[in-house]
């Protein structure tokens, strides 16, 4: 049947429920036991006595896009690495050298982006 | 019972897709599309495509929705919660969707067979040593194209983020 | 299959024109990091030095058809052609950009690196047997497309223009996917040659599945080959885009996205003809009937030349349709159409940049006023496009329309011809239009030809090839005729 080989699934559900559980029960029990007594100064985000300005979602600088983006890129990348890890032994130096050309491409591009300063932190 | 666990994660996603379309907060919208995404990736399992399962997870719940929560922060979305969430069109556009969508279930679909034989397809792939064995081998021999290719695909990508995420002084000159 | 080195150098000898492309992008890069502040304009000339070469290279092919990498890509004459074609545009453009790109600032060496890599992809397109390629070749000159688009990043309308050919190409793509994966879910294949085998195989081809699959790949390419439906982008994209970059996208893309077109319906779903030769005549009357209206009630010439784009596309649909019945014939001259459409096309924008300084772009009918008296070879120049544009007989766009009349009347669609003999006289209206702007009216003041040897360049081989094969067309129709021989 098709669920055959899907019973290797069920440790990963077990482990999934078990964390889900886990984080709702140490909120539920904070919630439980601790005293709740707020006032104005408290509930404020700095109890240092800094008023804060505006909003906490505020616009960003699309910097952090390009830090997104170059992630993603390499992410990708990253996930090529496991089929070929698989396969390596039985295809052997051919994959090696295919990997080597993919990795060489990109490696320009982090050359780029390197060189093009988009990697350093200037405001 | 595949089908059970189908339907209950199908569910879930389509509910979750329809909240990702009509919640005012856009924050919301994207965890809602966290869980789609992440069901489409439990419906990859049930489907005996592992290696798809994973790329689901680590591209698209990972990568993509950081990438997305990036965006979010570039828009206000105090502004943007008061919008109207769609066009004046949509009732219209609701209409003729719902025609295509039932047309594609009542005629083309009971006529249509895939040639796919699931069954054989997954006990074929056990013998070649599973899914992602079998995947890995294609890609590296007759889909090799299409894998090298990839990468000057990734490369443009870089280029263009690089390019266009530049910040403009203010008197236009890059800096 | 077995896949070893020997193979491997086999197949990459056979793509060396892509190779060389791919070079001179990394070269491109490299010395673009290595010199930050300098000037790009020798990026320029090597970019310009790479496409040449790459062309050179691509000619020395020894004329042996036959599938390389597992059958992702075919080399044959079909694909020769239109890479020649291809080669062809990209020069075009680099020769027109060298120094407009001085002129609006925006010299640096992405710019030169994002045309090759948007040349590739089109070369990936046109060569791609299986649809995993013919997709990744679309990507990847979509996405190079869009930055270039949005190259003039202190103009709303480049920013507008990158924006909607960005959200609609991962719209387009979106549908050319999951139309690929109905035809592959009911045939099994993906690669065209395959999917051919196996409906020629079958006894009932009339699937519905089969259908929407191949509606859906129909309405993925028609963004990228912009018939009407999906045409929303272009004008837009032409007004807002650097100007050289809207004569690459009016012709790059859509030559690719034809060449594919016709490798799909011709060769992979060919059985279909029924049914997609009734779909394509409908988008035809469509697409030209909209497109010259259209183009009739413009003030700027770059949207103009959007829609009469868009009209052109129409008639192309034409020899498509008539292909069904008669493949050479129709081809033939699709193909043909496509050939000279490069260099009347591209040389209305090639004036406009000879007209534009710093501060003002002339883009306006207005702006043609009396240009017959400040510089009359221009005015001339330009006259020969626009009567190429409008296939009036001596010129190169007549024998063009008047081949695809031909097919169209031989596989008799006298209805068909009838509405595109129509359009041909709404179209005669708006180019006669400029032609008079430019000759009847009083010269505007300021109006300044800004001619640099590149650009002047450019015009020349456009103009020389446009009258060349007005002359002469048997040439390039046998040229046309012999490329598509092995492919039907």
């Amino acid at each position: 049947m098709l669920l055959s080989g899907l019973s290797s699934y069920i440790p990963v559900l077990v482990f999934m429920a078990i964390s889900g559980a886990i984080g709702f029960l140490m909120l539920l029990i904070g919630r439980l036991w601790r005293p709740s007594h707020p006032y104005k100064e408290k509930l404020s985000p700095y109890e240092c006595g800094i008023e804060p300005e505006g909003d906490a979602w505020e616009r960003v600088i699309p910097r952090y896009y390009v830090y997104a983006m170059l992630f993603l890129a390499f992410d990708v990348e990253a996930l090529f690495l496991f089929p070929w890890a698989i396969v390596f032994d039985k295809i052997g130096w051919f994959a090696f050298i295919e990997m080597v050309l993919f990795i060489i491409v990109l490696l320009i591009g982090l050359v780029y982006a390197w060189a093009k300063g988009a990697l350093d932190w200037r405001y | 019972m595949v089908k059970l666990i189908f339907i209950i994660l199908a569910g879930i996603g389509v509910i979750a897709a329809l909240m990702v379309v009509s919640l005012k907060n856009v924050v919301h919208s994207a965890f809602c599309l966290i869980i789609t995404l992440f069901c489409v990736g439990c419906i990859f399992v049930l489907l005996h495509a592992e290696f798809l399962a994973a790329t689901q997870i680590l591209i698209y719940v990972g990568a993509i929705m950081v990438l997305v929560i990036f965006a979010l922060m570039l828009i206000d979305s105090r502004e943007t919660a008061n919008d109207r969430r769609f066009h004046h069109q949509s009732q219209w556009v609701i209409i003729v969707g719902v025609i295509l969508a039932l047309e594609i279930v009542i005629f083309i679909i009971p006529k249509s067979k895939f040639i796919v034989n699931p069954e054989k397809m997954i006990a074929q792939t056990a013998e070649a040593g599973g899914n992602t064995q079998l995947l890995a081998r294609y890609l590296f021999t007759d889909y090799l194209f299409a894998f090298e290719f990839a990468s000057l695909i990734i490369l443009v990508a870089v280029v263009a983020a690089v390019f266009l995420g530049k910040r403009l002084s203010p008197t236009g000159k890059r800096e | 299959m077995q896949y070893n080195f020997v193979v491997l150098l086999g197949d990459i000898k056979q793509i060396s024109a892509e190779m060389v492309i791919i070079l001179t992008i990394v070269v491109i890069m490299l010395m673009d990091i290595l010199a930050p502040r300098g000037d790009k304009t020798l990026l320029a000339y090597i970019s310009l030095g790479g496409t040449l070469l790459a062309a050179l290279v691509c000619c020395t092919w020894n004329g042996v058809e036959q599938s390389i990498f597992s059958g992702a890509l075919v080399v044959d004459r079909f694909a020769f052609f239109f890479k020649l074609m291809l080669f062809t545009i990209t020069a075009l453009t680099q020769l027109m950009s060298i120094n407009y790109v001085k002129l609006r600032n925006i010299n640096r060496g992405e710019f030169h690196a994002l045309v090759l890599f948007a040349t590739l992809g089109m070369l990936i397109m046109v060569s791609g047997a299986d649809l995993l390629s013919i997709y990744l070749g679309l990507e990847l000159n979509a996405i190079a497309c869009c930055v270039l688009v949005a190259f003039l990043r202190q103009n709303v309308k480049s920013n507008e223009a990158a924006l909607k050919y960005f959200v609609l190409s991962l719209f387009s793509s979106g549908i050319l996917l999951y139309g690929i994966s109905l035809v592959y879910g009911v045939t099994g294949e993906i690669n065209i040659y395959k999917i051919a085998r196996y409906l020629s195989g079958q006894q009932n081809v009339s699937h519905p599945m089969l259908h929407l699959g191949l509606v859906l790949l129909v309405v993925g390419f028609g963004f990228k080959v912009a018939y009407v439906p999906f045409h929303m982008w272009v004008p837009d994209v032409y007004e807002g885009a650097p100007i050289s970059v809207a004569a690459f996208l009016s012709l790059g893309p859509k030559a690719a996205g034809f060449a594919v077109l016709v490798r799909i319906v011709m060769v992979a779903v060919f059985t279909l003809k029924v049914e997609w030769s009734i779909l394509f005549s409908l988008l035809a009357v469509v697409t030209m009937t909209l497109g010259n209206l259209t183009a009739l009630c413009q003030e700027n010439i770059r949207r103009l030349l959007a829609y009469s784009g868009i009209a052109h596309v129409g008639y192309m649909l034409m020899g498509l349709v008539a292909a069904a019945n008669y493949p050479q014939l129709g081809i033939t001259s699709v193909i043909f159409y496509l050939l000279c459409y490069v260099f009347f096309n591209i040389g209305p924008f090639g004036i406009i940049i000879l007209l534009c300084n710093k501060h003002k772009i002339c883009e306006f009918i207005g702006d043609f006023d009396g240009l017959s008296v400040r510089s009359p070879l221009s005015a001339f120049v330009m006259t020969i496009f626009l009567l190429s544009l409008a296939g009036i007989p001596p010129m190169v766009g007549f024998v063009a329309k008047f081949l695809i009349f031909m097919a169209a009347m031989k596989a008799e669609l006298y209805w068909l011809v009838a509405i595109g003999i129509i359009n041909s006289a709404i179209a005669m209206f708006y180019y006669l239009r400029i032609v008079v702007a430019m000759y009847v009216r009083a010269p505007k003041p300021g109006l300044k030809i800004n001619a640099s040897p590149s650009l002047t360049i450019a015009l020349a081989i456009m103009v020389g090839f446009t009258l060349l094969m007005g002359i002469y067309p048997a040439l390039f129709i046998g040229f046309a005729r012999y490329s598509i021989a092995t492919l039907l």
